[in-house]
């Protein structure tokens, strides 16, 4: 093949490559999937990528044009920094290799559940764990003591805390089981109803299992999963991976050995699989 | 003719192979294809968090190729060696890249006279002195300031020794030795003036040859971590790590080898607050953003791997010694 025909082909090659990425971020953009692989305060820089892309593979393409009629734009660039086109299996499977997370993405998709909770490991609501409950001398009279890290969960106790029933609301719930967890005592004995997939450690029995949901942060390689013990006389029957939605009385109980809240189930009904696979902290909270 | 085509006849043969087998493995082994498919979840959004800073870097790149003279930048770069490193180390402030983006650029810079000890100092800590990755740090770990406080300084305290050292100790050129590198040490003539159009199509083409030289270690890379995340339980790791002599050294791996971008993984880092002492979880949030599975793999595919080795080394031993000391003073 003549010299310059190996070169546009190369540019044509790029061109492609950038073009399919570009595409296929366009089509999970389009499609609403995107919330699979990112949180949503990362999809406006994606949305720019896959735009640049697209430029870039516009101009590799009349690059590749260009070099096709005799005229290779990086022979005359004069900076020194490109060597010759490398040809050969080796650069064909560097372009394959780019390719390779578009036949990922092309597969069906399954968002994380049990067995990944199994493997990052389960969290109880844990705003106590985390934020020590240290509670200032003049705030010890009121029911929801807080300091200056807990404020905002003894804030939100208190508007919970006067709703009959406290329907866990998807763009909060991590925040709301936190705030739950912190003042377990106040809320023992409330109505709550919660949604989220059936999943069974090592503290499920027969009569008990988690109710679980994915939190991340930026994309699922930092997913936790976080689960409230439900107490369910029909636990038997519910499937692992089962989207739920669990109405009941939070109790003070123990699950795994350790003092826990836990839901003792009356109404239960199979939910769909919510449209975000994962919920996400809330950043102005 | 024919011997040109061969391998792309292999290429495409092999795709195709691949195609038909996991096709294959998704009708007849349910299972595996919904594995493959959480894999992908991580894998792509391991990729898709990095891109963006990605293509931020290679256009950086580009522009100081085409437009940032090495006389202009000998004139901005502080004189005094120590006082470049310190700049180089706090220049995260202003410009906060991921390592990703940061290694592009860095090795471009370097290629332009930029000192290799202060842009090793700035891609060392960059990823961790910074405002937004401070602010994520505080908000994870809100009820031990500290910690937020100690992961920026020792963070900075490692890069500066190491840009230190490696001021005094090297004598090479640390830049992997590569065509580019061999035309940059010819002496060089002023360029001709070329037209805006001229030096856009350049700045483009630049972008993205380097686009494709860093992507392919960012995908390799990102391949290995989601493989370790996939197929290792959490779990397992609080385990294998409650000795506390080697729970410090046990988590800088861990960090090592799951590769998160320096914003997300003071989250991940709390949530193994429950078996491992502040110490420990100091050293995960220091080391892993500066040296990881997939900024190695970057950092390979840039400067010599003697280079790369010694740096690795360095960041181990003084985040272990610097995570061990403030466990013992500072932290709660």
């Amino acid at each position: 093949m003549a010299p310059t025909a190996l070169a546009a082909l190369h540019h044509a090659a790029k061109s492609a490559v950038l073009a399919a990425l570009s595409l296929s971020l366009t089509q999970l953009a389009r499609t609403g999937t995107l919330n699979r692989y990112i949180a949503p305060k990362l999809e406006l820089g994606v949305k720019l990528s896959a735009l640049a892309l697209f430029a870039l593979a516009v101009f590799r393409l009349w690059i590749a044009l260009r070099a096709w009629q005799g005229d290779d734009a990086e022979a005359d660039c004069g900076c020194g920094a490109h060597g010759p086109a490398a040809a050969g299996p080796r650069q064909l499977a560097v372009y394959a290799m780019f390719l390779l997370p578009i036949v990922f993405g092309l597969l069906p998709a399954v968002p994380l559940g049990s067995a990944d909770a199994a493997r990052a490991g389960i969290h109880l609501p844990g705003a106590a764990a985390e934020h020590p409950q240290r509670s200032d001398t003049a705030a010890d009279a009121e029911a929801f003591p807080f300091d200056e890290f807990t404020r905002p969960y003894a804030e939100l106790a208190r508007r919970l805390h006067a709703l009959p029933l406290i329907d866990v609301p998807e763009p909060l719930y991590i925040e709301t089981l936190s705030s739950i967890d912190l003042y377990r005592k106040a809320f023992a004995g409330h109505r709550i109803r919660l949604t989220g997939f059936v999943h069974r450690d090592s503290g499920a029995t027969d009569g008990v299992y988690l109710l679980s949901r994915f939190a991340v942060s930026c994309c699922p390689a930092d997913a936790r999963a976080y689960g409230l013990p439900v107490l369910d006389a029909q636990a038997k029957q519910r499937r692992t991976d089962e989207w739920l939605t669990v109405e009941g009385v939070l109790e003070e109980g123990v699950y795994d050995g350790q003092p826990a809240l836990v839901l003792r189930a009356e109404q239960t009904r199979s939910a769909p699989p919510p449209a975000s696979p994962y919920v996400y902290l809330d950043p102005d909270f | 003719m024919t011997r040109r085509l061969l391998p792309l006849l292999a290429a495409v043969s092999t795709i195709g192979a691949g195609a038909i087998l996991l096709l294959i493995a998704r009708r007849d082994m349910g299972l595996d294809a919904a594995a493959a498919s959480r894999f992908g979840s991580v894998f792509i959004g391991i990729l898709l968090e990095a891109l963006p800073y990605l293509l931020l870097g290679v256009a950086i790149s580009a522009v100081v190729q085409i437009y940032l003279s090495e006389r202009l930048l000998r004139r901005l770069l502080p004189r005094h060696p120590l006082l470049a490193v310190t700049a180089a180390g706090l220049l995260g402030i202003v410009f906060p890249l991921c390592e990703c983006g940061m290694i592009p650029a860095v090795r471009r810079l370097i290629r332009k006279g930029m000192p290799a000890y202060a842009g090793i100092a700035y891609i060392l800590a960059g990823p961790v002195v910074n405002p937004v990755v401070f602010s994520s740090t505080w908000a994870a770990f809100g009820g031990t300031p500290q910690m937020a406080i100690a992961r920026t300084g020792l963070a900075f305290a490692v890069a500066f020794a190491i840009g230190a050292i490696l001021w005094k100790t090297l004598k090479s050129d640390p830049l992997k030795a590569d065509l580019a590198s061999l035309y940059a040490s010819l002496p060089q003539e002023e360029p001709p003036a070329r037209p805006f159009g001229g030096r856009l199509q350049s700045a483009a083409l630049h972008a993205t040859d380097e686009f494709f030289d860093m992507g392919k270690y960012l995908i390799l890379g990102a391949a290995l971590a989601t493989l370790f995340q996939t197929a290792v339980s959490r779990s397992f790791l609080e385990e294998l790590g409650g000795n506390q002599l080697l729970s410090h050294l046990f988590l800088m791996g861990v960090a090592f080898l799951l590769s998160l971008c320096s914003t997300s993984d003071a989250f991940v880092a709390a949530s193994f607050g429950g078996s491992f002492e502040n110490g420990a979880l100091l050293a995960f949030l220091v080391f892993g953003p500066m040296i990881d599975l997939k900024s190695l793999l970057l950092l390979l595919a840039s400067f010599r791997a003697r280079t790369v080795l010694l740096v690795a080394s360095l960041a181990a031993v003084f985040t272990l010694t610097g995570s061990w000391l403030l466990e013992a003073v500072y932290l709660p």
